[in-house]
């Protein structure tokens, strides 16, 4: 074999159109691309004709091997099982972020439910009622002590006055109607009240034909939480200069 | 040449053909995936997601220190499809009842009875709701049982685990504070939108806008994973920062009605000004509305607020507007002095008088003020230009609305003086025959006592976005009306009346220079005379040498205690708590001692 055994001519046409002398007649190969290059046969290869076949591979190492087939179908069935473990476990997510977001709700409702009562516990008016309600009395004449020279500015004199009827706020605020003041003896803690408390009509304006009112205790109030919360940290002091 | 021509001409055909389906198809392509890409993707969604609503609440309205004055909350309504309620009773052999049967199997159910004492609301008004849902559609799905449950309603309605019946949630509005400042921060109309006060005037910062969310959902309800598609994001309103202090707005509610109440007055008005900033630090009224309950007052106090709506003659406090214009253009000084009658008649008819008898005396200008003459004003000012007048109380702000943005301001009425008659010459110089709001007088006294350099008021420190930024902030362009001297003259005269008149003793504040300007109005009575009930008022600033806070409080028509004194006491207990709050140091220097008469 030659080197040119591999060689073709890919462009019989030309040959047996123009029957001129092969190796003179062709025009230079860039008037025509589509003429190949590669080297021409010789006379003995065009005499056996064009074709002929091609060595057959010689050696184990041309046969596929056992071991690539068992590569090739233990890489598919490792890709199958994969992509069902991951498919479990994006399911498996699906349902837990599912449930979280569930409780998510339930909880952004509970947190609502409480920084509602909390509102309602410190607005001014409920505050105010309970200062009354335990007896203390707002001082007109402030006093102060100047730090500086320890010269008392302004003169120091008792409160007086009786504290306002308890529970009469003349400041109205329809969402604490029905809170009771903490010195109550009877009945449930303001606590309760307030987180239990379903408001008649949030906005007057917003809201018609209201149907909500109760008195039972609510699922989420912890019977044991009530009374009085211990202190935990530092207490509490005014910052002085 | 024959072969090689036809060939060409076959490879170019299917050349043709090839370019021909791969054009109309990238044109299919472009136009599905970039032309219509969003129609269909919502026409999508629509057919095979589950939408859901994610709701971008209307923003809070908070106080300059953030406590809550008006919030947004979830309320829940409940959905109860009556032919699925309906089906649940059936015979013997599992068919479905008639539907009288079924219903009178529902009344009775336990379930219903249980949801009648949670919610309070009788058995009879749920079946009215099914009935009246199943008149309009036999096959109706849709019978809204329950409105606004809050979360604790919910919980218990959700315990009861009833198959018909929906949850539905929704944004509505709620005012922890109440009535504390009801009638600036205003309220919702039923479809959520500001209906009045600041709630109607920062509609555009508050409002949120809902967004939707799409997800696929599998049978049993759960989304699958890589479904869930945001087609609109959610936008949350702003927050409105106030410039209000939610405690000391409390304590003056509180202080105006119960002096209201106690002097038998109609109303009453309060607002307190930080005088370096012109912020509003409280503004209040009574009655005052709450806002979650609009209906507990009477219909003219539920809009607006009176502070930036009510006009009325403001009488003798307007006569410091008068004094400072004298003293700023150097037509008097505080010694100026006049002799001084009770009453006055000049020409053309003109009459008028003090509000109260007293013997002819020679007093100064600082005098005049204290005793709070009409006549002594009129005496002295009556050769000034009643157009340099007119151009002061203009520069003061009378006659125009303030800077706030507020919902139905007025701006009062000051007439041009070529249009004043005899009378109202005179008694334009001690505040009748003008009208201004509250808002407008304190504008005033503001400049009056800032070193005569008005900054504009302002309720509102600006609207704080989602993203921290802060849009709405109101201008503040400060203007001189007087000079610095005329201001501190002007103080300077007002602190003699806490100090030297005795019926206004009660005024005063240990520890503070203050000083004020009294007044008893008298209104018109809508039949072209007076009211035989004044409009008293007390406005002050304390400390004198340091003028930080400015407070006004106005009484309607009190039937016991007439005169402007039965307001010193009401002034006294605010400012004092002003004073308190802010942890004002108590003045250093001796009060001014001007003599009040010649």
């Amino acid at each position: 074999m030659s080197m040119n055994g591999n060689t073709a001519v890919i462009e019989p046409l030309i040959d047996a159109a123009s029957g001129a002398d092969l190796d003179v007649a062709f025009p230079p190969a860039d008037e025509h691309p589509w003429v190949s290059q590669l080297p021409l046969p010789n006379r003995e290869e065009r005499r056996r004709g064009l074709l002929a076949p091609v060595d057959a591979p010689v050696g184990a190492a041309q046969r596929p091997k056992l071991l690539y087939a068992g590569i090739a179908v233990g890489a598919l069935i490792l890709i199958v099982v994969a992509q069902l473990a991951l498919s479990i476990g994006v399911s498996n997510g699906a349902y837990r972020l599912n449930s979280l977001q569930q409780e998510q709700k339930k909880l952004s409702r509970d947190y609502q439910a409480s920084s509602e009562a909390a509102d309602k516990l410190s607005s001014p008016q409920n505050l105010a009622a309970n200062a009354d309600a335990l007896g203390m009395v707002a001082n007109g004449s402030p006093v102060y002590l100047r730090l500086s020279n320890g010269q008392v500015v302004g003169s120091p004199t008792a409160a007086s006055g009786q504290p306002a009827k308890a529970g009469s706020s003349l400041v109205p605020n329809a969402l604490i109607t029905g809170v009771p003041l903490v010195n109550a003896k009877t009945g449930p803690k303001p606590s309760q009240v307030a987180t239990d408390e379903t408001s008649v009509s949030s906005a007057g304006s917003q809201q018609t034909g209201s149907k909500s009112a109760s008195g039972t205790p609510a699922a989420n109030v912890n019977p044991q939480q009530h009374g009085p919360v211990a202190w935990s940290g530092p207490l509490p002091a005014p910052a002085t200069h | 040449m024959k072969a090689k021509k036809s060939t060409r001409r076959r490879t170019s055909i299917a050349l043709l053909i090839v370019l021909a389906v791969v054009s109309s198809l990238v044109y299919k392509l472009f136009d599905i995936q970039v032309v219509h890409a969003s129609a269909l993707t919502a026409q999508a969604a629509e057919r095979r997601g589950t939408a859901i609503t994610l709701y971008g609440a209307r923003g809070d309205i908070v106080d300059d220190d953030g406590t809550v004055l008006a919030g947004s909350v979830l309320r829940y309504d409940f959905i109860a499809s009556p032919v699925n309620a309906l089906s649940a009773y059936t015979d013997g052999k599992g068919h479905a009842l008639p539907r009288d049967q079924a219903l009178a199997k529902l009344a009775a159910d336990p379930v219903l009875a249980k949801l009648s004492k949670i919610t309070n609301t009788p058995v009879k008004t749920f079946m009215a709701d099914f009935t009246s849902a199943l008149k309009a559609n036999s096959q109706s799905q849709y019978a809204p049982l329950i409105k606004n449950a809050d979360v604790p309603t919910f919980n218990k309605v959700e315990a009861l685990k009833i198959a018909w019946l929906t949850p539905v949630s929704h944004p509505a509005r709620s005012y922890p504070l109440g009535a504390v400042g009801g009638n600036i921060v205003g309220y919702v109309n039923s479809s959520g939108q500001g209906a009045e006060g600041l709630e109607q005037q920062y509609q555009k910062c508050l409002v949120g806008e809902n967004g939707e969310e799409t997800y696929q959902a599998s049978r049993d309800g759960v989304a699958l994973p890589g479904s869930t598609k945001v087609t609109k994001a959610a936008k949350q309103g702003g927050t409105l920062v106030t410039t209000l202090d939610s405690d000391l707005n409390w304590f003056l509610n509180q202080e105006l009605a119960s002096t209201t109440k106690q002097l038998g007055a109609e109303f009453a008005q309060g607002s307190v000004i930080d005088i370096k900033t012109g912020e509003i630090k409280a503004a209040a009224q009574y009655p005052s509305v709450d806002p979650n309950d609009i209906d507990s007052v009477p219909a003219e106090y539920r809009s607006t607020a009176m502070m930036f709506s009510s006009m009325f003659e403001p009488g003798s406090t307007f006569k410091s507007l008068t004094a400072a214009a004298m003293i700023d253009t150097g037509y008097a000084t505080p010694y100026s002095h006049v002799m001084t009658a009770d009453s006055f008649s000049g020409p053309n008819g003109v009459r008028f008088s003090d509000a109260e008898y007293h013997p002819v005396e020679d007093m100064t200008l600082t005098g005049i003020l204290m005793n709070s003459s009409n006549v002594g004003i009129a005496e002295l000012g009556q050769n000034m230009s009643s157009q340099t007048r007119y151009d002061y109380y203009k520069k003061f702000g009378i006659g125009s609305p303030t800077s706030v943005d507020f919902p139905a301001q007025a701006s009062g009425i000051l007439t041009k003086p070529g249009t004043w008659d005899a009378q109202t010459n005179y008694t334009t110089m001690f505040g009748q025959g003008v009208s201004a709001t509250m808002a407008q007088m304190v504008q005033a006294y503001q400049a009056l006592a800032n070193d005569g350099v008005m900054i504009p008021l302002s309720l509102v420190k600006g609207c704080k976005q989602a993203d921290g930024t802060m849009t709405d902030v109101p201008k503040k362009t400060s203007t001189r009306v007087i000079k610095s001297s005329t201001s501190k003259t002007m103080l300077d005269m007002l602190e003699s009346v806490p100090n030297k008149n005795p019926n206004d003793a009660a005024l005063k504040i240990d520890g503070y220079r203050l000083a004020a300007k009294t007044g008893t109005a008298q209104e018109p009575d809508g039949h072209g005379g007076y009211r035989q009930n004044y409009y008293i008022s007390v406005m002050g600033v304390a400390p004198v040498d340091n003028p930080r806070y400015l407070v006004d409080v106005n009484i309607g028509f009190p039937a016991n205690g007439k005169m402007s004194y039965a307001a010193a006491p009401l002034f006294h207990d605010i400012m004092s708590q002003v004073l308190k709050t802010y942890r004002v140091s108590p003045s250093n220097s001796a009060p001014s001692d001007l003599p009040v008469t010649h």
